[in-house]
């Protein structure tokens, strides 16, 4: 039996690490190893292979790495595949951009195709529904609007925007909408829903923050694990974001929120879990 | 020679023994005393004689039959064989024979030999015959198949079509049967626990996938596994070497590094080897946890894949740390771990 564990950051003091692994005797648990980056030539291949899908000339390398460099000084594979296709759409490209600059370029082209195809607020809704809290059904969709949130009812289920907003066939099903991936894009989807951008129909900012933090709220109630999972991805890879200073009052209250629940909790269930959520958002 | 020289030896003296007792020119008396002692030489050496020729005599037929076990009756042997199998061929030829020549197989042979030609010709004149069908026949195939190359000639175009129709036939039918394992495995899943792993791959098309989101997920295998041969090996290590116990690693690094293709590789790699190995699926519980494992008995090496540990809390309180606690209770799946 082997158990691979894929995490963002380590450190031997993370509660849930102290919780189930700090104790381990050393044979049954190897020191956790962080993934290195990719040299040039390992870099310059992924280019290589995106510009060849799409039959395009290969741009100037050592400038396409360098430009890429500063914008992900982390040399991330999938970054480097942004960057690419982005390229491609405009090859003089030499801004100034981050990382998010980057895949806000992505997201944007995205929302574009999703305008054309007249996806409505309510099935975005759901997606960021379910890329913060998981998998959203077509039931529980028309539970949560019948309590007053803007997600499909059962009569303006559409699967066809599910399978739209998705990009996933029939393998996976359409009655169901399923996170926004890869996990980055998710993230800054969430955090650009809750600033008001990437409206497909609403031209009030102020609509969207007002519909995607009600949509938070209700995703702390669905899944407490995921939600406090992805609200500590999405501070760790986008610390600067506007909108992360939400995630920080929710966390604060919701730390109060858990270790009160916590206490209580103990006393009644030692399985309760509130702490590691407390302790994991803290 | 030798026998022959006493032979006559013999006759001689008993030639000379009558001589003597008959003549009548010699002295009675000493024609007498001559005669009995030519007599009882004649009568002394006849008998060594005699005796002597029977020894020699019984010699000879003694090699005589060494040389016929040694040489004549194995042929015997062999002309048995073959009387045997002519006695199958021919019965009628064998009962024609008197009773006593038949049980003889050099006899029966030659009896064969010499009076069945009539049946020889009948065969050979047969054999002709068949001939004759066998190479009109052959005639008649190379017709047959000259025609049928005619034919393909002329429907090669149908023909490529009723093909290509049959292969839609084929690929229609390997997805109904991939549809069927699938709910079958589902079934057989549900009658006995286990963890719900996932194996994540799917097939990039860029004529489907290039103007989707999904495109970016790793799951499709877009671009090469570039540069993680290191930590591939340390995996393929990890996987295959040390205790048979559970064991834990963590990978990480920040996201778009490549943990999840890494792992789906290292997934992909044990499954080639026979493991039960996948993504840990999220089953969207409100806790969400998967609480099973108590009813879930490993029957194979098992590789779980957890992505990102909010999904530790599905694996509820590792089992090793369990058992660390309450090591008296009997745990089915804890003995993997």
């Amino acid at each position: 039996m082997r158990v691979l564990l894929l995490e963002r950051k380590h450190s031997d003091q993370d509660p849930w690490w102290q919780d189930h692994f700090a104790s381990l005797e050393d044979d049954l648990c190897e020191p956790p190893r962080e993934l290195t980056r990719l040299n040039d030539d390992q870099l310059w291949m992924i280019f290589s292979q995106i510009f060849d899908e799409f039959e395009i000339a290969h741009p100037d390398r050592r400038a396409t790495l360098e430009t890429f460099k500063q914008i992900d000084p982390e040399c991330r594979p999938l970054l480097a595949v942004l960057f690419a296709e982005t390229l491609i759409d405009n090859p003089q490209f030499a801004q100034k951009w981050n990382v998010s600059d980057l895949i806000k370029a992505i997201l944007n082209r995205e929302v574009q195709q999703w305008k054309k195809h007249g996806i409505d607020e309510a099935h975005v809704n759901m997606l960021v529904l379910a890329t913060m809290s998981g998998d959203v059904s077509r039931t529980e969709a028309d539970e949560l609007a019948q309590e007053g949130l803007k997600l499909p009812t059962r009569v303006s289920f559409d699967e066809e925007q599910i399978h739209l907003l998705t990009g996933l066939g029939g393998a996976h099903g359409n009655d169901a909408m399923v996170p926004l991936e890869p996990d980055l894009l998710g993230e800054l989807f969430v955090l650009e829903r809750l600033a008001g951008r990437f409206s497909v129909q609403h031209p009030n900012q102020g609509i969207i923050t007002e519909e995607t933090t009600a949509l938070l709220d209700a995703a702390w109630n669905r899944n407490e694990n995921k939600i406090g999972d992805f609200m500590f991805h999405t501070l760790l890879t986008f610390p600067s974001h506007q909108q992360t200073e939400l995630f920080e009052s929710q966390r604060d209250s919701a730390y109060w929120i858990f270790a009160i629940a916590a206490a209580f909790g103990y006393v009644i269930s030692p399985e309760i879990k509130h702490p590691r959520i407390a302790g994991r958002l803290c | 020679m030798y026998s022959k020289v006493s032979s006559l030896f013999t006759k001689y003296t008993a030639a000379a023994a009558t001589y003597y007792a008959l003549s009548p020119q010699i002295d009675p008396s000493s024609a007498a005393l001559n005669f009995y002692a030519l007599l009882a030489v004649g009568l002394g050496v006849f008998p060594a004689v005699e005796f002597f020729q029977e020894w020699a005599q019984g010699k000879k037929i003694g090699e005589i039959r060494d040389y016929l076990h040694k040489s004549i009756l194995p042929k015997m042997a062999g002309a048995e064989i073959a009387v045997e199998d002519l006695a199958e061929r021919y019965p009628d030829a064998i009962a024609e024979m008197p009773e006593d020549d038949a049980r003889k197989p050099f006899a029966v042979l030659l009896n064969l030999m010499s009076c069945n030609w009539d049946d020889q010709t009948a065969f050979a004149e047969a054999f002709a015959d068949y001939q004759e069908e066998w190479k009109s026949s052959i005639e008649e195939n190379q017709a047959w198949q000259e025609q049928l190359s005619n034919w393909l000639l002329l429907h090669q175009e149908t023909l490529v079509r009723e093909l290509d129709f049959t292969r839609d036939d084929i690929s229609d039918l390997s997805v109904a049967v991939h549809q069927l394992h699938q709910e079958l495995f589902d079934e057989l899943r549900s009658l006995r626990p286990q963890p719900p792993l996932i194996l994540a791959e799917e097939v990039y098309n860029p004529e489907e996938h290039q103007q989707k989101l999904a495109r970016f997920v790793f799951t499709h295998r877009r671009v090469s596994h570039i540069g993680r041969a290191t930590e591939q090996k340390a995996l393929h290590d990890f996987l295959m070497s040390g205790t048979d116990r559970c064991r834990w690693w963590m990978l990480t690094a920040p996201g778009g590094v490549g943990k999840s293709r890494l792992a789906l590789e290292t997934v992909l790699y044990a499954k080639s080897r026979g493991w039960l190995a996948g993504f840990l699926k999220d089953l969207g519980k409100s806790d969400g946890s998967y609480n099973d494992w108590e009813g879930w008995k490993p029957d194979r090496p098992t590789l779980i894949v957890v992505d990102y540990n909010v999904d530790c809390g599905r694996l509820c309180c590792p089992p090793s740390r369990r058992n660390r606690h309450d090591p008296e209770k009997p745990h089915s799946s804890q003995s993997a771990f």
